[in-house]
């Protein structure tokens, strides 16, 4: 009796030890948790930064315009390239890769960490960056510093197109931006025309992850391309631009369409096939499960207009068979 | 007498909470399921809902009492093994092991040509027993004589094996990977919804191993529960047993890990409760025990799903939620429960 009372009352390291680590698992889940909950807030913060910039000697002419950028964001990048605006680009993230030109230019790290050291390195005038990037911690360090960053948020359309317009001003190419802008502008009306036309939106749900389930909700850019692609996003009143999801509520939804981000290489169809569930879903059985370049929906730039015009194309293979 | 009662009341009450937690976490998911339409369904007479019942909700009922049932019984061979009251079934490594397996899987470090249901609890596996051979080939006598240096050589390989994985996110992780580890590692049933009915047998299987194990040793367990000396006069071959123990406890919880994440508290608060209204005798305790544990982590897993609709709160976190205070309550105070 005495050895057992002496076996429990050890003194246990562990404890603390285990404690700690579930302490420090549940501040992460809150910070994730956070995170989805906040979104207001980081765009309240991005969009006074972005006032900041707007106010201060980014919309200047002449020689006060930025002439050393760097930009954070792939769908930047390929919006300077696009506005002819490279010969101002000074460094890019190690995710920009699009146009192939833009392998020339120096990188500087983003993931897993923002490399601090190589932006002062490269002296530039301006950081471009977009908020799903940063956490509006690290955009407050950022604009501590005496650099001036400028923050987009793209949470729709039209957002993108003003973005362009903007990223325009800032490397002195407001024509071209006006001009690319409506061009984007004109195939956007002429879908919205297409889709009044429209007896028929097939419902469709694009998957974003896998595991956690996480589905494209009705709150962003990338639920209105597939709408106006003649698409019924069935997650459409879903709030959030995307949202975690069971394989269940996908069961009960049953969409007629899946979309899947993914290269060409991929085989999107048997990889559904391989989880047991997966094969009750409708458009698995009937093999509707279509792939879509992931740079073409996740950059928020002219390419996503190309993903809407794969939405369509989809659109039109899926009514005639 | 009176213990006599108590246990028979809480036998009754375990039954009856078993099944409403079962009941409950059958009418919660993505949209309710009347308390009427759910025995229809079952029966096979409600079309409408009978397919989302034995699909999706049936199975992950079961996974989840299976993984309750098989971390208790993990925990309370871990107690005797160690001779720690606050010992669960991670405390060798065993998830950090299994982490390190499914991991390699997820980051697609070690490529495989095709997924199947046992692709990852296979790694998972490989890993939880990678690190307990890890453990014993530092020296295997030694070890299984003397327990500190057990429990502290599972400590260390279990700190290596937590920083490889580390070390592979930083490396290697995008951020789609990097989402999957991090919802993997808080514990969480939703995948239990992908896999389906072949998550169950697994999970079925090693609560049978597990429990006919505990079954069948409960006697040398209670032996072992009294001190190593006693066990040895009384003729038992401590290291023999002292390796089944650890053999049956990594494999059971590595193979579930692999689907559910690590699911802390369970291993090590269910075996105090046990013991604290059944007495110390391993018998009624496995057995009681490890449905305690089924209906605690089943009744979790609903209560998640209530507060936080349809994904529910990793019940990782949950369990911790509860395990906690718990835990403080024991470090704190002369509980009967450690009596």
């Amino acid at each position: 009796m005495q050895k057992k009372t002496d076996f429990l009352r050890i003194p246990n390291p562990l404890c603390f030890l285990r404690l700690s680590w579930n302490l420090g698992w549940i501040g992460i889940f809150c910070f994730f948790i956070g995170c989805e909950g906040n979104t207001s807030h980081t765009s309240e913060a991005s969009e006074q930064t972005k006032n900041e910039a707007r106010g201060g000697k980014l919309v200047a002419e002449g020689d006060s315009l930025p002439k050393r950028i760097i930009s954070t964001a792939p769908n930047i990048t390929e919006i300077i390239f696009a506005l002819g605006g490279e010969a101002k680009l000074v460094a890019r993230s190690q995710a920009c890769d699009f146009p192939m030109e833009v392998e020339q230019f120096p990188i500087v790290k983003t993931y897993p960490e923002l490399d601090l050291e190589q932006i002062a390195f490269h002296k530039p005038d301006i950081i471009l960056t977009t908020d799903e990037l940063f956490s509006s911690e690290q955009i407050a360090r950022m604009k501590s510093g005496e650099i001036p960053l400028y923050v987009q948020s793209y949470k729709s359309i039209p957002q993108i197109l003003s973005g362009i317009k903007e990223i325009g001003e800032i490397v002195g190419e407001k024509v071209r931006a006006a001009n690319l802008m409506d061009s984007l502008q004109q195939v956007v009306d002429e879908f919205k025309n297409v889709r009044k036309g429209l007896t028929i939106y097939p419902k469709s749900v694009l998957i974003v992850g896998e595991d956690p389930l996480i589905i494209v909700g009705g709150g962003g850019y990338i639920h209105e391309l597939m709408e106006l692609a003649g698409w019924s996003n069935a997650f459409r009143d879903k709030e959030l631009a995307y949202f975690q999801s069971t394989i269940e509520e996908l069961q009960w939804i049953n969409p007629d369409v899946i979309f899947f981000p993914a290269g060409e290489e991929s085989d999107i169809l048997e990889r559904f096939e391989q989880f047991p569930l997966a094969k009750k879903l409708k458009a698995v059985q009937t093999q509707k499960v279509f792939k879509i370049p992931p740079d073409l929906i996740y950059r928020p730039g002219p390419r996503a207009f190309q993903g809407l015009k794969e939405f369509a194309k989809y659109r039109r293979d899926f009514i005639d068979g | 007498m009176v213990k006599r009662n108590q246990g028979g009341l809480w036998k009754l009450a375990i039954v009856l909470m078993g099944v409403f937690a079962i009941v409950l976490s059958l009418k919660t998911g993505s949209f309710p399921i009347p308390l009427s339409e759910i025995w229809q369904g079952l029966l096979g007479q409600s079309i409408e809902h009978r397919d989302i019942l034995f699909a999706y909700r049936m199975p992950r009922v079961l996974v989840a009492l299976a993984s309750g049932a098989v971390l208790s019984l993990s925990g309370f061979y871990m107690q005797v093994l160690i001779r720690n009251p606050l010992a669960d079934p991670y405390i060798m490594g065993v998830t950090a092991g299994a982490g390190l397996g499914v991991n390699l899987l997820i980051l697609g470090i070690i490529s495989v040509p095709f997924v199947s249901i046992f692709t990852r609890p296979l790694f998972a596996g490989i890993g939880a027993l990678g690190s307990l051979l890890l453990i014993l080939a530092l020296g295997f006598r030694t070890l299984l004589y003397d327990t500190y240096k057990l429990l502290i050589a599972g400590i260390a390989v279990s700190s290596i094996c937590t920083a490889l994985i580390g070390l592979l996110i930083y490396l290697f992780a995008d951020s789609d990977q990097l989402r999957s580890i991090v919802f993997w590692t808080f514990g969480n049933l939703n995948s239990i919804q992908i896999w389906g009915w072949d998550a169950v047998y697994i999970g079925i299987a090693m609560w049978a191993i597990s429990l006919g194990f505990g079954l069948r040793y409960g006697l040398h367990l209670d032996v072992m529960a009294t001190g190593e000396l006693q066990a040895g006069q009384l003729g038992m071959n401590i290291i023999r047993m002292k390796f089944f123990l650890l053999l049956v406890s990594t494999l059971s919880v590595g193979a579930l890990v692999a689907f559910t994440g690590p699911i802390g508290f369970v291993g090590m608060m269910i075996p105090h409760i046990s013991r604290g209204i059944l007495g110390p005798k391993h018998h009624q305790n496995l057995f009681w025990g490890s449905l305690t544990g089924a209906v605690f982590l089943t009744l979790c897993d609903a209560v998640s799903r209530i507060i936080y609709h349809p994904t529910g709160i990793p019940i990782g976190i949950v369990t911790a939620l509860v395990g906690i205070p718990f835990f403080l309550y024991l470090l704190f105070s002369d509980s009967k429960f450690l009596s």
